[in-house]
């Protein structure tokens, strides 16, 4: 069967998978229960778990590129803002006259602008099926036209690095400006409702949840049927000898290009499940800053893995909302001292440290798969 | 190895790939005629003619800066003369394509410097290095098939590396390094095979080992050595060219070669 292939010499996905549908279960039954009980779940804890399942998808995607490909991406979050932007048009167009300036044409922001007529780039987000496509669409057409001009002019290494980082900056600036045509410096917020379901719904929220939930179990089994496929042996190829690869035939930028836009709508879908659950998308999730925290989460929870990534932006995320409570000014020393520690001491991260005790264990080399079972799958 | 030494049999993998533009109905699979080229006025290759058989094992001999290497660049695109003509078979000019076309018509070149994919298994190196469609799509659907399973199975016969084919290339002793990747250049099939120092860094089991795993190439593939080591092109025991100062000094076998005055002076030292 195609999931048991997926996660075959999978330990660390086996049983991040089992945990994330233990809890995809349990979460809305502890939320059913009343709140006197101790076990009860509030509907904020329940968002906010959402909101770290949509960052896990975005870290596995940026482990995709970074850790199977060699592609140091510090700027992925581009993609998820992208994504986000493209769902949060939707939800303003949800509004409908329910803004402040009852409009029933016009977002509140472009009857604040006066604008008479929604720009032609807005036609058609009323409609919840060209939001989807959209979200796929803007981040992927656009990792693809920069990864072709990229990877053809075989730009590679930290120069690569610090041109994603530019366009997610130059992203950022072009959104602030009102002119734009994406609300400027405030985004695009206020949204009211989703599929007709009121945003501020408990049932709503739980449904946000478990689409987040269940992206992200899709999102990391299509990143495993790369990885354990031939591609992602070339990918890795590419990752440790890329001239090679090239010698003995491969187009390498083809397969850095299709890999990374694989990667880009990723996380575009990431930032569309995101936007509903936080209320808001604005210019400042373009921030550079933004795109390297998800690269400290994938170096946290160990690359070339996946649920290491999946670890990596939980563990952060939550100590990030502990701290951000707890002692605001303390976070960012908090991630820095983190950072250091775990590269000092676990260069290959949290999944580092559970694989070296599995490795005590001499591997079973993996059996030739007989004929019959390659036939079948 | 055994099965390389019963010549009775022709494995599939050792039946070179047919090309359709190559002629060989002379029996001749590379001519390098009046062939000369100069980096800033130092003529690396002067005048070189060299001709190789169908089939043929060839070392290729030569002190420092005698154009060894050179040769091998031009064979492979890398390097385009100045002057002179490069045939590979009766048919393809070899001046005229690029280094991947001259790759895909079947000349495999294997660098001084062993670089295999280190994080990957030895037979993942070799399925990745076989011949066939190379697309991304066709890649990531791509299922090896019990021929192709096989066709791995027996080039990791060949080159001694079955115990270890689930092991990471990373974890190989430098020979079996060089070993592999000679390995992955047999997964392409290639009709003219260029060794540079195979057997640079071995120990001597290790040359003795990649003496039978050549002479065993030979006959289904031509192959071209350049090596240093005296020692190892004699037990290769095939034709020997010297090279001197970018042109063709002498050839022959290694005994008239050794025996001849003028290779003695420049290179031998008695």
């Amino acid at each position: 069967m195609l999931i048991t292939r997926l996660l075959k010499n999978d330990r660390g996905g086996q049983v991040f998978l089992a945990l994330l549908i233990i809890t995809l279960i349990a979460v809305p039954i502890l939320h059913a229960l009343p709140e006197s009980n101790a076990l009860h779940l509030s509907t904020y804890a329940v968002t906010l778990l959402g909101k770290y399942l949509t960052y896990a998808l975005l870290a596995i995607a940026v482990d995709l590129v970074w850790g199977y490909l060699g592609i140091l991406s510090l700027g992925h979050g581009a993609f998820f803002a992208l994504g986000g932007y493209a769902m949060g048009m939707y939800l303003m167009r949800q509004i409908g006259d329910r803004g402040v300036y009852g409009n029933p044409e016009l977002p509140d922001f472009m009857v604040f602008l006066n604008w008479q007529e929604l720009p032609w780039f807005w036609h058609g987000f009323d409609s919840f099926p060209f939001a989807l496509l959209m979200v796929g669409l803007a981040p992927g057409l656009l990792a693809f036209v920069f990864g072709y001009f990229a990877f053809r002019s075989r730009v590679t290494g930290v120069y690569l690095s610090i041109i994603t980082q530019a366009l997610t900056y130059a992203l950022m600036l072009a959104f602030f400006r009102n002119e734009m045509g994406f609300g400027g410096n405030n985004g695009l917020t206020d949204f009211k409702d989703i599929l007709g379901f009121s945003l501020q719904a408990d049932s709503t929220r739980i449904g946000l949840f478990l689409a987040s939930g269940i992206a992200l179990i899709l999102g990391y089994l299509s990143c495993r049927a790369i990885v354990v496929s031939r591609l992602g042996r070339v990918a890795a190829a590419i990752r440790d000898a890329e001239s090679r690869t090239r010698f003995i035939g491969y187009r390498v930028e083809y397969v850095k290009l299709a890999i990374f836009t694989f990667s880009a709508v990723l996380a575009g879908i990431a930032g569309a499940l995101y936007v509903p659950q936080v209320g808001i998308i604005n210019p400042s999730e373009f921030s550079p800053l933004n795109s390297i925290e998800i690269v400290i989460w994938v170096a946290l929870g160990g690359r070339a893995t996946l649920y290491g990534a999946v670890m990596g932006a939980l563990t952060v995320n939550y100590a990030k909302s502990v701290f951000t409570a707890a002692l605001p000014d303390a976070w960012l020393f908090a991630l820095g001292a983190m950072f250091v520690l775990v590269t000092l001491f676990l260069p290959r991260g949290i999944a580092g440290l559970l694989r070296r005790r599995e490795k005590a264990i001499p591997p079973t080399p993996p059996s030739p798969a007989p004929a019959a079972s390659e036939a079948a799958s | 190895m055994s099965g390389l030494i019963q010549r009775d049999r022709v494995f599939d993998l050792l039946v070179p790939r047919i090309v359709e533009d190559l002629d060989l109905s002379h029996g001749t699979v590379l001519y390098m005629e009046g062939v000369s080229v100069a980096f800033d006025g130092f003529k690396a290759i002067n005048d070189l003619n060299f001709y190789v058989d169908a089939g043929e094992l060839r070392c290729v001999i030569g002190p420092n800066g005698a154009g060894k290497t050179t040769m091998m660049d031009i064979i492979t695109g890398k390097t385009r003369p100045d002057s002179g003509q490069v045939w590979f078979g009766q048919r393809m000019n070899l001046l005229k394509m690029s280094e991947a076309e001259i790759a895909q018509a079947g000349i495999g070149r294997k660098f001084q410097k062993p670089t295999v994919f280190e994080e990957l298994s030895v037979f993942e190196n070799l399925e990745l290095a076989m011949a066939g469609p190379k697309g991304v799509w066709t890649t990531f659907r791509a299922r090896l098939n019990p021929e192709q399973r096989e066709r791995i199975d027996s080039v990791l016969e060949t080159i001694a590396l079955k115990d270890e084919s689930q092991r990471t290339a990373g974890a190989l002793s430098h020979g079996q390094k060089q070993w592999l990747e000679i390995g992955m250049l047999l997964m392409q099939n290639p009709l003219l095979l260029l060794v540079d120092e195979p057997a640079a860094g071995m120990t001597h089991q290790e040359m003795d080992r990649t003496v039978e795993l050549l002479t065993g190439l030979a006959g289904h593939h031509s192959v071209v050595v350049v090596e240093h080591d005296m020692d190892f092109v004699r037990a290769l025991n095939s034709r020997v060219t010297v090279l001197h100062q970018g042109h063709v000094l002498a050839e022959g076998n290694m005994d008239q070669v050794q025996a001849d005055p003028r290779v003695r002076e420049v290179y031998l030292g008695g």
